[in-house]
């Protein structure tokens, strides 16, 4: 027998046993519309290549990783002294993050302007933000584990923040830090929640919407759904496979020459009884969230600033997360008022990331 | 126009995360004496890269050999994208 007929044998009984013929058919029969917009299509599959990454290269540093107060600094020097190119493995993880979350963001605000939530597509909008949640989620508990000064007093002042919220607060920053203050048990509870809760959410976020995108397709950009003009379309397989395997490359080669030419330090071990070092700021992502709260006042009317800050963001977060609901004008009609909003709240983080940069 | 803007957003991130990654260490203050009763030695700086010229050389030559293979990749698959671009303009898939 030779090998062309053994690998056809072989398909004919996986797809026996599996039955992925069907899905082959289905990924032979998908088409993706062409249009000047189809750029923004090509960053879901990065943050999935990213995510991937993110994976593999957190599975290796966690077989060297040790959670706890004595050894989680020294752990992460000898992954970056000792273990052969422990330090790249660590690099490729934080500049995988950097590049994950950042098109996360351009993924979400390229569909929040181009106005893909809108019906029927609700549920595959929401489920993105809750992505973005999961994607900021690791980002946070990610930064405290290699327990040096600016990571505890990072996490200090990040956990500290929930306090803020009347009723609930107090109980959820004790959840976060498993106690009163940031200690061991919250190392550990951010070890855990960063290698098996926040994969696990999403996942199973991720399943949800994967399995909407495909039952749904792609959105028309409002132009075409407007002159109800005809769009070309492409097969996913190979045309547009191919076009997003050209992008894959180009960014890991971005990734690892990042990775090698600019891999992150570690600062000394942290000490719980130290004071908290000067100019403390959280990873760019959360940047204008921090410089939000810093702008408030301290006292507005018979509320702290404070509380009317993170009470300000929440809210935020909640129109963002319903925000088709409120944008709930057929597909063909341009809503410019919410886009201005939209517009609005892109500029105002913008300027405040670079606020508090430069601060 | 939105292109333009993302990217610029995106670029403004990079810049941002480059930006943290190159500027000097915080004025931390010098540690006070721990109270702990075992009180770890001090800290050594952590360096992170390749940590003897072989390996520095061995990262450069990979990457090198990384970027070669990138854009040999890229070239055989625009072809490719031609060509299942012209089969499916004949209608054959």
């Amino acid at each position: 027998m030779n090998t062309s007929r053994m690998g056809t044998a072989f398909r004919a009984w996986l797809d026996e046993r599996l039955g992925w013929g069907t899905v082959l058919t289905f990924l032979r029969g998908k088409k993706v519309p062409q249009t000047r917009h189809t750029l923004w299509t090509y960053t879901g599959s990065a943050i999935l290549m990213f995510f991937i990454i993110q994976v593999v290269t957190g599975i290796i540093l966690a077989f060297y990783y040790r959670p706890t107060l004595k050894e989680a600094n020294s752990s992460v020097a000898r992954i970056m002294t000792e273990v052969p190119l422990g330090w790249a493995v660590r690099s490729v993880h934080f500049w995988s993050a950097t590049f994950m979350i950042s098109f996360v963001f351009i993924h979400l605000v390229s569909i929040w302007i181009l106005k893909s939530y809108r019906r029927p597509r609700e549920m595959t909008w929401m489920s993105g933000v809750l992505l973005l949640v999961c994607t900021m989620g690791f980002g946070f508990t990610g930064y405290l584990l290699p327990w040096d000064d600016l990571s505890l007093a990072a996490t200090k002042v990040g956990t500290d923040i929930p306090r803020a919220i009347p009723v609930i607060g107090n109980f959820f920053t004790k959840l976060l830090r498993g106690g009163e203050d940031v200690s061991g048990d919250t190392l550990t509870r951010f070890f855990g929640i960063h290698i098996c809760i926040l994969p696990l959410a999403l996942l199973a976020v991720l399943a949800v919407h994967v399995f909407l995108i495909q039952k749904l397709g792609m959105s028309l950009p409002l132009e075409a759904e407007v002159k109800k003009k005809q769009v070309r379309e492409l097969p996913f397989w190979p045309n547009f496979i191919f076009r997003e395997m050209i992008l894959w490359l180009v960014l890991l080669g971005v990734l690892l020459s990042l990775a090698v030419f600019l891999p992150p330090g570690l600062g000394q071990a942290a000490d719980l009884r130290a004071p908290a070092p000067e100019g403390i700021k959280p990873e760019w992502y959360f940047l204008f969230l921090f410089q939000t709260l810093k702008i408030f006042p301290a006292h507005v009317l018979f509320l702290s600033g404070e509380t009317l800050a993170v009470l300000f963001i929440l809210a935020g977060g909640l129109i963002f997360f319903f925000f088709p609901f409120l944008d709930t004008k057929p597909a063909s009609r341009k809503g410019k008022i919410l886009t201005g909003v939209a517009w609005l709240f892109i500029f105002y983080a913008l300027a405040l990331t670079i606020w508090s940069l430069l601060d | 126009m939105l292109c333009s803007f993302l990217m610029v957003a995106f670029l403004i991130a990079a810049v941002s995360g480059l930006w943290a990654q190159a500027s000097p260490p915080q004025s931390v203050p010098a540690p006070k004496a721990s109270l702990s009763p075992n009180p770890a030695p001090p800290a050594q700086e952590v360096v992170p890269g390749p940590r003897t010229p072989k390996e520095r050389m061995g990262v450069y030559v990979f990457m090198a050999w990384l970027w070669a293979s990138i854009i040999v990749l890229v070239f055989i698959l625009r072809a490719k994208v031609r060509e299942a671009d012209r089969l499916f303009e004949a209608r054959y898939f």
